[in-house]
């Protein structure tokens, strides 16, 4: 995520760059320099406010090769409106250099993975922490379709849970925060 | 989603805007010219690439007025490292538009209350009962200070009702 927020701070740069380049270096009139300023000043704010709303929503782009599971959504094919099904799942990659926080991730609905899912989920529902292993086709980080030209869809993934060794998982460990302690005894 | 994309198509749009007028109504050298297009492209093409690393982490936005929990993920704070505890929530809208219903993650702030609430629908979620999250936001969900937004509302969980049946 560092390298995504360093390539938009970066490409801000370049257009505030542009614009003193443009202000200093033109022969414009003042009021259309004005205009530029206010048009990119405009834009940036746009882009900064937009931003967060693409936040929280499902990837299908870097899946973690090693996860462990907090939760999982299906949504099955609908041959009605045509609409291809999904897996979604909510895991924390457990790549030595990842960041701990969790993400949300999408593959494609798949009869086999979704029985696989399922499994999982049904582990995780009776407090055992599940660790996923995804082997993908490929890791490209701009995904497959794009490169393919194919437009949708997603080559198909393998996935592999096995329950987490004790004492390490989040999965289950929620407790509820410590009340105060009891008084001591007279 | 929608609007975020929207949003980030006008802003590119509007840096579009500018090179075509520094490349037809200034009168700079051809190189100049062919620079700043390149500087633009460039831009282009490093936003484009950097916004899928972003897309799949925890969004600061509060959660929607009413949604069904589909996890839970707590980090409390560390005071050995000063880090801020957060607490995580991966939820659907149940009053999204009809349609495909994308899951979407939010980070919350950390606070004893929260936590409580949270780790019991965690735990009752477990325990395969689906649970219905509301958040009275009033105000806060005009705000643009997401911090400030996140003290103000007031998020409380409840057992799913059961789906009810016509009968036959």
């Amino acid at each position: 995520m560092t390298l995504g927020f360093s390539g938009l701070v970066a490409a801000y740069v370049v257009v505030a760059s542009a614009l003193v380049v443009l202000g200093l270096y033109s022969r414009w009139p003042w009021r259309l320099k004005a205009t530029g300023i206010a048009l990119t000043t405009a834009a940036q704010v746009g882009l900064y406010y937009s931003f967060p709303l693409l936040l929280g929503w499902p990837t299908e782009l870097n899946l973690p090769r090693k996860f462990e599971l907090l939760g999982m959504y299906m949504q099955e094919p609908d041959n009605i409106t045509g609409a291809r099904g999904d897996i979604f799942f909510w895991a924390i990659d457990k790549d030595v250099k990842a960041d701990g926080r969790p993400r949300a991730y999408r593959v494609d609905f798949d009869p086999a993975l979704k029985a696989v899912f399922q499994e999982a989920a049904g582990k995780l529902a009776k407090n055992m922490p599940q660790q996923g292993s995804l082997e993908a086709p490929d890791d490209s980080p701009m995904g497959i379709p794009w490169r393919e030209g194919k437009g949708t869809g997603q080559k198909s993934v393998k996935v592999n849970f096995s329950d987490m060794p004790r004492g390490e998982g989040a999965a289950g460990k929620d407790t509820p925060p410590p009340t105060a302690p009891a008084p001591p005894a007279p | 989603m929608t609007w975020g994309i929207a949003g980030i198509i006008v802003a590119y749009a509007v840096v579009a805007l500018l090179l075509v007028n520094v490349i037809l109504c200034t009168g700079w050298s051809w190189h100049l010219k062919v620079v700043c297009t390149l500087a633009v492209g460039g831009l282009y093409y490093v936003t484009w690439l950097s916004i899928p690393p972003a897309v799949g982490w925890p969004t600061r936005q509060i959660p929607p007025g009413q949604f069904n929990l589909l996890g839970t993920h707590v980090q409390e704070p560390d005071k050995t490292s000063g880090a801020k505890g957060v607490i995580y929530l991966w939820v659907v809208d149940i009053n999204h538009e009809l349609g495909k219903r994308l899951p979407r993650a939010h980070a919350l702030t950390f606070t004893p209350e929260l936590h409580t609430r949270v780790t019991e629908a965690g735990n009752k979620l477990r325990k395969r009962l689906a649970q219905l999250g509301e958040v009275e936001s009033g105000s806060a969900a005009e705000l643009h200070d997401l911090k400030t937004a996140q003290q103000m509302m007031h998020l409380r969980f409840f057992d799913m009702p059961d789906p009810l049946f016509p009968e036959k």
